[in-house]
């Protein structure tokens, strides 16, 4: 009695030197490394693509990634091999370079009262957005001083309205002290917490699809635009475009922070590096015109 | 004969808008000159205008949207154009141009191929690395004539890097012997090795 | 020549050889010096491009760099012209390579802030030559 057997091609096995013309391909590409440490890791997920798009090898499969035009497999093996998630005060060193850096540099020239922007971008579920305007109020002696303005936007309205109704469970706030759980969340049944309204309110929430540039040109005058782990799970034509929407959506001297294995080396030369000592981030240049 | 006349009469608002178009490409506003460049996007006539208009633009944006442009318009004409802008002495002008142009694939094979004899080697080196972006079934005939006879130690070496990852097993033999050319090299000998290293994809130690 | 995969050693607390940060496109050239630095005891790091050059640069205390002037993104001039700039990076020695030899190139690099040239491609005598000479000058 014969078993039809789900598969029929022989077990796949990926070779040191194919290990390492993937690693060395997707580092040019991405700017991520992989060490020997992440062979495993990487190998099984590799495999699995290899499986899925039904090519008959690594070799055939690597000619099938490598091809220029977007047949969007790089960003599905980006995706499988980064980790993505959310919570409230995810890196949160580039908040304290908001507080300690970006922002007394913006306003070193304004006067009290006037305006700052910041967008985040994409926002997901929220954590972000609330996150800096918690961060703010905690940290920025100034934060009275001025009259700052939080954007928050993603393409999924199902996240938005997630954000919006500011309800989370407790792994999102486990890098909070209970001392700040206290005072900007209200316990909401066995898990769950909500956020405090003034810090609900504070956010404005918009659905905007990063890819179209006259949803971006809704966004002017931005000072700082928070855009991290968006861009990577792009493909290069339209994250370029992306970073220069950005661009355009900045005022003279605004800073963009990216995600913290993003990196502008593999986007855009537009952007000016800046080394704060809490993070590395990119301001728009006073350009000539 | 209405059909006639509207005819010509949408072909003199299209010469209009080009005309407009590309005197807003000369305008003092930055803005103004990306727009223009933009629209200008979808139209083939336009192509000559924006080569001009990116020897003399300034501003990266507007420079970065005349490549995509370009590139929008392609076409092996556009290919020609662009190619132009390796030899400029502008680094990112350069660097925009090596990226049209891997952008541009088939439509540029042709001007990529007369500059890989081109008479100067850092144009005969950007020129190959447009070939990282092709496929192999284009990139390995390319590679290959250089193994053979590329006298330039550094641009065969950059061809040979280009082979590392987009090289196929028909690249072994002339890589073996590209090696043989130049026995003195030992970092074109460690270049070759790793190249067939990652070709092969052998775990076993090549002798 | 064995070839295994070159893994960056896990810095150990003890760990105080110098380190050098190498910006160059090509992947085999990388390769190359890292092998032949690691082989003299350096610890040793990757840029593919001046931007990325830039951002290791200003988070890790490299006691050298070493780059290439042709490079997408940002060149080697505009990284060199950066690193002076910028407070915490602006006295690490530089190696510059490029692929032609021409007195004008040497100027310029001399220029942008590099401490010394060398001409592609570059024998593992002249790297570990210049690179053990500029890490001696910035000791004293």
């Amino acid at each position: 009695m014969s078993v039809l057997l789900k598969r029929a091609t022989p077990t796949l096995a990926i070779t040191a030197p194919e290990y390492q013309k993937f690693c060395e391909y997707f580092y040019r590409r991405t700017g991520i490394s992989f060490g020997e440490n992440k062979r495993y890791f990487v190998d099984k997920r590799l495999i699995d693509r290899i499986q899925k798009t039904g090519a008959s090898g690594v070799e055939d499969y690597f000619e099938h990634l490598r091809r220029y035009d977007a047949n969007g497999e790089i960003e599905i093996l980006i995706n499988l091999l980064t980790i993505n998630e959310t919570y409230f005060y995810r890196e949160d060193h580039q908040l304290d370079c908001l507080v300690n850096g970006i922002l007394p540099e913006l306003v070193s020239g304004r006067r009290k009262g006037d305006r700052i922007r910041i967008w985040s971008m994409p926002c997901s579920t929220g954590e972000e957005p609330y996150s800096i305007a918690i961060h703010l109020l905690e940290n920025w002696p100034k934060v009275d001083d001025y009259d700052i303005e939080i954007m928050a936007s993603d393409i999924d309205t199902n996240v938005l309205r997630a954000a919006e109704s500011g309800s989370y469970e407790a792994r999102s706030l486990h890098r909070l002290t209970p001392d700040l759980v206290r005072k900007y969340f209200v316990p909401t049944g066995a898990e769950g917490y909500k956020l405090i309204d003034s810090i609900r309110q504070s956010v404005l929430f918009t659905k905007v699809n990063a890819s179209d540039p006259s949803e971006m040109r809704a966004f002017t005058h931005i000072d700082v635009i928070f855009c991290r782990n968006m861009l990577i799970y792009f493909d290069d034509r339209s994250r370029r475009q992306v970073v220069e929407s950005f661009y355009d959506s900045l005022s003279q001297g605004g800073f963009i922070c990216l995600g913290h294995s993003e990196s502008m080396s593999r986007i855009s030369s537009l952007f000016e590096v800046r080394k704060f000592p809490q993070a590395i981030v990119y301001q728009k240049s006073g350009g000539s015109r | 004969m209405p059909l006639v006349k509207s005819a010509s009469d949408g072909l003199d608002a299209k010469t209009e808008t080009l005309r407009l178009r590309r005197d807003q490409l000369a305008s003092n506003d930055v803005d103004e000159r990306r727009r223009a460049v933009r629209a200008l996007s979808g139209d083939p006539q336009a192509a000559s205008a924006l080569a001009v208009r990116l020897a003399s633009e300034a501003h990266p944006r507007v420079r970065d949207a005349i490549f995509g442009s370009l590139t929008d318009i392609g076409g092996a004409q556009v290919a020609e154009l662009v190619a132009s802008f390796i030899r400029s002495d502008d680094a990112s002008l350069r660097g925009g141009a090596i990226e049209a142009l891997k952008r541009l694939q088939n439509d540029a094979v042709d001007v990529l191929d007369a500059l890989m004899n081109d008479p100067d080697t850092d144009v005969r080196i950007l020129a190959i690395e447009v070939t990282r972006a092709w496929p192999s079934e284009l990139a390995v005939p390319r590679l290959l004539r250089i193994f053979e006879s590329e006298p330039h130690v550094n641009v065969c070496a950059a061809a040979v890097d280009v082979a590392t990852e987009v090289g196929t097993k028909e690249l072994l033999g002339g890589l073996d012997r590209l090696r043989a050319r130049f026995i003195d090299e030992p970092f074109l000998g460690f270049a070759v090795e790793t190249a067939c290293e990652r070709i092969s994809g052998d775990d076993a130690r090549r002798i | 020549m064995n070839m295994h995969l070159v893994v960056p050693a896990e810095p150990t607390p003890e760990d105080t050889s110098p380190q050098i940060l190498v910006v160059d496109d090509a992947t085999v050239v990388r390769l190359y010096y890292r092998k032949i630095l690691e082989s003299e005891g350096y610890r040793v790091e990757e840029a593919i491009n001046g931007i990325e050059g830039l951002e290791k640069a200003v988070q890790t205390s490299f006691d050298l760099c070493i780059v290439d002037v042709n490079m997408p993104m940002m060149d080697g001039y505009t990284f060199l012209h950066a690193l002076r700039r910028e407070p915490v990076t602006h006295a690490v020695p530089a190696l510059m390579t490029t692929s032609e030899a021409c007195a004008e190139d040497h100027q310029t690099a001399l220029k942008a802030g590099a401490n010394a040239y060398l001409v592609k491609p570059v024998s593992r005598d002249q790297l570990t030559l210049y690179v053990a000479a500029l890490l001696g000058r910035s000791v004293a």
